[in-house]
């Protein structure tokens, strides 16, 4: 039953593989593999929410090598949301492109296959090299998502890209051995279990290091300079997938080494205020560079960075740890969970409207609202429920945070969080009135027209991140036994001596 | 003594490939810069194995100490992962080169705009 933790590696791997075979034989066989591969991934992923839902937890040595010497996977609660979160972005973009895009995209899904077999490997690596190596996996595969329409602006951004992911990957890897230098161990449990013997110091290398690198991967001020024309350069829909779910997954991976593995808020009381000058940091810049911008991309690009602000307020009050901790865990999952579906929601439906203006640019976005309706509803709609009004699933998770921050440090996070409230609304309204502007409509040839099943899709999930507010309490079990599980230290710690033996 | 030497060599290394990728605006260059941080990570873990007096770790008759095996391994996974990614920035490098004539990455920036 345990394998099916490794099969959400090898599903999407092993259509990769079969995808870049495919691809010389016709279009049509390769979205046979991709579509059977995006199955396979939901329904393993299915099963092991299932199996943890029961178990608590989901343990599996490779190649059955016990604990020192062989590799673990290891999945509990908090792993299966973003497990969830991954296949569903996953399944949603196989279907958008089933349905939206008319030109062959090639090597395009090897790459995404690739991306999703890495980020599933990260999400169930139960050490810290394996980690580090599907990071790397993970890397190549977004520059080639960023690369691979083939202008020189998309090598550029690429290249950029590149330069950055190169440094973190050294940082991750510096960390990596200090820590091996530290515990003589690379398991997560296994740190977790040595962490009290190492210095101080060390720790507190680490964690900066691991700051310093998982920043620069999902773009927190001031490692966010890449984001932008990378996800200028790429397809929308690699943005969709890149900001949705791949941005999740590097914050799962800070949240296990520092929150679990490591366990720096026990030895290390004060990342605390550093997580939290981060985070307002983030919010701020992020929302300030988004209002500067003329794309609409790069206006979801800095949006984004600062959205990591706002889970970063929401991890500064989990590490003071208590009752405070244990509610601001369920803030954090509840905005990861959210701003997964609504970023995705965004990226999908601008998409809609630039295919119909033609270009990426605000300036074109002139009447777009009016030529193509059900697109510009959905964008605006996700974009009511990013900014955080009322009954929205923004909205919900916001005043979490805000209420879970205000306990752990008072009135400047809360006032933080308005402020980038008030920011965010102007750059959404300028969009909206962009777009309902009268403006020259060039004729439709046909090829500026979204299909209808695109569409239909795109508003379904609008109206997902409008209805989550309410419909929060369906999967309020799951997200509370992640939440239970992020503000546990010792939640890796509990399962060695439990069950790895 | 020796482990120490290897460190402080690790953080020369280091830092001529870091004033590269600050200081030079050519792709390739940078790329050079880039490798050359990546073996002073390499000459760390070299340095993180070795135990004085410690044979390879084979297992033989009559030896007692062997080298730390796993810095190693990571060693080989980290020289692996670098050519890769370096082969990718190369192959970027010559989309750029191609598009604009130019391997200076501040110009193409420039023209991106």
């Amino acid at each position: 039953m345990t394998h099916i933790l490794i099969m959400v590696i090898i599903a999407p791997l092993a259509a990769a593989v079969a995808g870049s075979i495919a691809v010389y034989w016709s279009e049509r066989l390769l979205r046979c593999v991709v579509a059977a591969s995006a199955f396979a991934h939901a329904v393993f992923v299915t099963s092991i929410i299932v199996y943890v839902g029961d178990e608590g937890s989901m343990l599996y040595e490779v190649g059955a090598w016990v604990a020192p010497v062989g590799i673990m996977l290891y999945a509990d609660a908090l792993s299966v949301v973003i497990l969830l979160i991954l296949s569903a972005a996953h399944v949603v973009l196989v279907l958008h492109t089933f349905s939206a895009a008319r030109a062959s995209r090639g090597a395009t899904w090897i790459l995404v296959e690739l991306l999703v077999a890495a980020l599933s490997g990260i999400v169930v690596s139960g050490d810290l090299f394996n980690m580090f190596v599907f990071l790397e996996l993970a890397t190549v595969a977004s520059i080639g998502l960023v690369a691979h329409k083939r202008s020189a602006t998309g090598a550029g951004a690429g290249f950029v890209y590149l330069l950055f992911a190169l440094v973190s990957g050294l940082l991750f890897m510096i960390a990596v051995v200090l820590v091996y230098r530290a515990t003589g161990v690379l398991s997560l449990s296994g740190i977790a279990a040595e962490i009290d013997r190492a210095p101080e110091q060390a720790v507190r290398v680490v964690a900066g290091l691991l700051l310093g690198s998982l920043g620069i991967k999902f773009g927190l001020v001031p490692f966010h300079f890449w984001q932008a024309p990378a996800y200028e350069a790429a397809g929308s829909s690699a943005a969709a997938l890149m900001s949705g779910a791949g941005m999740k997954v590097y914050l799962y991976v800070l949240i296990r080494l520092i929150f679990h593995a490591l366990r720096v808020p026990v030895i290390v009381p004060r990342i605390g205020v550093v997580l939290l000058a981060l985070g307002a940091t983030s919010i701020l810049f992020g929302h300030l560079l988004a209002l500067a911008q003329r794309d609409l991309k790069r206006l979801l690009a800095f949006s984004s960075v600062a959205h990591v602000g706002y889970i970063f307020l929401a991890l500064a009050a989990v590490s003071r740890g208590g009752s405070i901790g244990a509610a601001a865990a369920y803030g954090a999952i509840l905005h990861i969970c959210f701003h997964a579906l609504m970023k995705s929601t965004l990226f999908y439906s601008g998409r809609s409207m630039i295919v119909r203006a033609r270009a990426s640019a605000t300036e074109r976005m002139r009447g777009v609202g009016r030529a193509e309706p059900l697109g510009f509803a959905a964008f605006m709609l996700a974009a009511v429920a990013l900014v955080g009004i009322p009954p929205t699933s923004g909205f919900y998770s916001k005043w979490r945070i805000a209420l879970d921050s205000f306990a752990g440090y008072g009135a400047f996070p809360v006032v933080v969080i308005a402020a980038g409230t008030v920011i965010s609304m102007l750059y959404y309204a300028r969009v909206l009135h962009l777009g309902l502007a009268e403006g020259e409509r060039p004729p439709v040839t046909g090829a500026e027209r979204t299909p209808t099943a695109a569409l239909a899709l795109v508003a379904l999930l609008s109206l997902g991140t409008f209805s989550m507010g309410v419909a929060g309490p369906a999967i309020e079990a799951m997200l509370t036994g992640a939440a239970a599980v992020l503000a546990d230290p010792e939640a890796i710690l509990a399962v060695t001596t439990g069950g790895a033996a | 003594m020796l482990q120490q030497a290897m460190y402080v060599a690790a953080a020369i290394v280091f830092g001529i490939g870091l004033y590269g990728v600050l200081s030079r605006r050519d792709m390739v260059k940078i790329c050079v810069s880039l490798s050359v941080m990546e073996s002073s990570l390499i000459m760390i873990l070299v340095a993180l194995a070795y135990r004085p007096d410690a044979a390879a770790p084979i297992i033989v008759d009559g030896v007692a100490t062997y080298v730390d095996p796993l810095p190693h391994a990571l060693a080989l996974t980290a020289i692996v992962i670098g050519a890769g990614v370096l082969s990718v920035a190369l192959a970027l490098t010559v989309i750029v080169h191609r598009a604009h004539g130019t391997s200076n990455i501040a110009v193409v920036f420039r023209r991106g705009r």
